[in-house]
């Protein structure tokens, strides 16, 4: 089971479900911003451009049978940011979830962090299936009973209710950021977080909402010297006082929180010197990174870049110990990416549960499984065409020149306002979220 | 690695306040290169993009602004004298080409750069569809052949003043002129430490002052190399006063 063994090339996968709508014409409040399985992997958040929040809850009533498929049902859905006007600035900021990030849980109730451009909010979800009922002073409709014609008293009991999912904001966390929000990463100490935008980081406790620690700066005094932003940050899973940030130049920097207040000195660069046979006028644009994960082990991380993903054991800062090319045909391409802006695209990746597969999105709605162990990588897409209930994705094959194959697609024909910048993996399981531009996608391995 | 630089329009123009100034245009007989043109492509969609508001992001712009600066450096390196202007139309070299753009205040004049097209590699086609439309030129055509012509070996601007005037045209022209200037859209003159759209805007103007710093000689770029660090306005008023003078010794040599 369990992403074990294989995970990108033994296991076939299969469609399950689409969520969102299936019309063409895609309303831009349901675009996709973020994706992002919870701890046990029963919670499937997702994020829109409009500040909404649906999650969805597996459907664990058959998962004792292996044979049967489990579903994923929407469970909540409720507007988490809404627009708002910095009248200072005479600026817009957006109400498009930049992030959502689940904390462990701890009691009943579930919680989630969610970010926009400038604020980030505490939510709790919590059901509720019972309810109260025999009050003495009220009618069951709420109505006040007259006292005087109260002749007993009885105690009121709970009785069972239809489930009743509930969202409420418990922290809003704002104010503390210039500049706009790309990273929110949950502490493995469970009681602090770090969010950061593009020059600074800053650390949060959950409990408190007025203050902030920034914790890294690289804001020059000049703003005219500014050379490099901050794209991406996460927490190490089990140390608790290191993170790592990567840059609009190609680098990530660790940071141990116990050497300084301010982590404006990294403890550990990592950098891959510069290929200088590929070099070309996109080559720093194409060495920007737009996401950074930790390995579930603690021992490696992954960074995306726009052609690349690169898997970087953490103790080794010259070069990456992996490197998967994601579409090594856009290469010769670059320049019509750039006229249309597709180059500045920031890409996610995500790993399986035990750290041998690797995911990520691409354009034409494809996305690519990268495989560690094996050594080997698949493409497949996600569209309704290939949305039979059960129907095994079929590897995709992208021809960058010369005599296109059957099956085959030319580089040509790609469609690149299909994009996958989002996909996220169920934690123990070999499902898979991906999202499209509006439609969310849930793929589960065959089982025979 | 022979060039000929034959100066053949001197044109008046006019700017929006009504001030006139003297631009020089050049042709050149070498040779365009693919790389040159894809390399002023890059740096003209940079400007663009940098231009474009829709999507204010501060990643993006210092990356565009990277990428700039890197293709600047690149042209620097690869000619060791002050650069010669060059803005030139698809219509053959022998012809009349239009002039440097027209100096409108916004940035936007940017987007007909002059292209420092190496003079041994050869001149870059660089349409200037706005200078073409706008410009109201009276053409002077004069030459200049003796004391113009060049060699490989020596600049085409035997007087610097000549260079710090376009380039502090230039300057003027990316900076803007105090009066026409919609400032809140470009320039903030208050501090702009906390502002993400004037900080874009600063690596602009950064961006631009350094592109004008390209396209300036040795002995000017004083003038323009205080532009980082000071307000624009402050660099279109030192543009004034030299303008000023630099006319008058202009006037003089012709």
């Amino acid at each position: 089971m369990a992403g074990a063994g294989g995970g990108g090339n033994d296991v076939q996968w299969c469609f399950s479900q689409v969520k969102g709508a299936i019309d063409d014409d895609v309303a831009e409040a349901d675009i996709i911003s973020t994706v992002e399985f919870n701890h046990s992997g029963e919670l499937l958040a997702t994020g829109d451009k409009g500040g909404r929040v649906v999650i969805f809850q597996q459907d664990t009533e058959n998962k004792s049978q292996p044979q049967c498929r489990s579903e994923y049902n929407v469970y909540s859905t409720f507007q988490s940011h809404e627009p708002e006007f910095d009248y200072l600035k005479s600026l817009e900021i957006e109400e498009k979830i930049n992030k959502i990030r689940w904390l462990p849980q701890k009691n009943a109730a579930q919680f989630l962090l969610s970010t926009n451009d400038k604020t980030i909010k505490l939510w709790k979800i919590s059901e509720r299936d019972k309810r109260p009922e025999g009050y003495n002073l009220k009618e069951e409709d709420g109505r006040c009973r007259d006292s005087t014609t109260i002749t007993t008293l009885r105690v009121p009991v709970f009785r069972p209710m239809d489930l009743m999912v509930e969202a409420s904001p418990r922290r809003v966390f704002a104010n503390a950021h210039t500049y706009h929000i790309n990273s929110i990463s949950v502490n493995s100490d469970n009681e602090t977080y770090l969010s950061a935008d593009d020059l600074r980081i800053n650390l949060w406790h959950l409990e408190i909402t007025d203050r902030s620690f920034n914790i890294v700066d690289i804001k020059p005094a000049n703003m005219e010297e500014l050379t490099e932003v901050i794209t991406a940050a996460e927490f190490h899973p089990h140390q608790c006082n290191t993170f790592v940030y990567s840059s609009s130049k190609g680098t990530i920097r660790m940071c141990d929180m116990r050497a300084s207040a301010l982590c404006d000195k990294h403890s550990k660069l990592f950098e891959e010197p510069e290929d200088p046979s590929n070099r070309s006028f996109f080559s720093e644009i194409i060495s920007s990174i737009s996401d950074v994960k930790f390995s579930h082990s603690g021992r490696y991380m992954m960074t995306r870049d726009y052609l690349s993903v690169k898997i970087w054991d953490l103790n080794m800062e010259n070069r990456p110990v992996e490197t998967y090319q994601v579409h090594e045909y856009l290469r010769s391409k670059l320049c019509s990416l750039y006229e249309n802006d597709c180059i500045f695209d920031k890409f996610e990746c995500c790993w399986n549960g035990n750290d041998s597969v690797v995911m990520t999105g691409s354009y034409n709605n494809f996305f690519r499984m990268l495989d560690r162990t094996q050594r080997r990588d698949v493409t497949l897409e996600a569209s309704r065409e290939s949305s039979k209930p059960r129907q095994v994705l079929k590897p995709r094959r992208v021809c960058a020149g010369g005599k296109r194959k059957k099956d085959e697609i030319s580089v040509d024909s790609l469609d690149f306002n299909k994009k996958i910048l989002h996909t996220a993996w169920h934690p123990q399981e070999n499902i898979i979220a991906v999202a499209t531009t509006n439609n969310l996608y849930i793929f589960q391995e065959k089982v025979n | 690695l022979n060039y000929e630089i034959i100066l053949s329009i001197k044109a008046t123009l006019k700017n929006q306040s009504g001030l006139k100034y003297v631009s020089w245009i050049f042709e050149s007989e070498a040779q365009k290169t693919c790389y040159l043109q894809e390399r002023q492509q890059m740096l003209r969609l940079c400007l663009d993009k940098l231009h474009d508001s829709r999507m204010p992001s501060l990643h993006r712009s210092v990356l565009l602004a990277n990428t700039m600066r890197h293709i600047q450096r690149e042209m620097t390196q690869e000619k060791g004298d002050p650069p010669a202007y060059l803005c030139s139309t698809t219509i053959p070299h022998s012809q009349v080409f239009t002039p440097l753009c027209t100096p409108e205040p916004q940035i936007q004049s940017l987007d007909c750069i002059p292209t420092l097209s190496d003079m041994d590699q050869g001149y870059v086609d660089l349409t200037c569809s706005r200078c073409a439309e706008e410009v109201e030129m009276e053409i002077d055509v004069s030459f200049f052949p003796s004391a113009f012509a060049t060699s490989s070996s020596s600049t085409p601007f035997t007087d610097s003043s000549l260079l710090g005037l376009t380039s502090l045209l230039e300057a003027g022209n990316t900076l803007g002129y105090l009066t026409d200037l919609s400032l809140d859209d470009i320039f903030e003159d208050i501090d702009t430490s906390m502002f993400d759209s004037s900080e874009a805007a600063s690596i602009r103007t950064c961006v631009l002052c350094s592109v004008s710093h390209l396209l300036a000689g040795d002995e000017e770029t004083k003038v323009l190399s205080d532009c980082p660090s000071t307000s624009p306005l402050q660099c279109s008023h030192n543009d004034f006063n030299d303008l000023d003078h630099i006319m008058e010794v202009l006037v003089g040599l012709v």
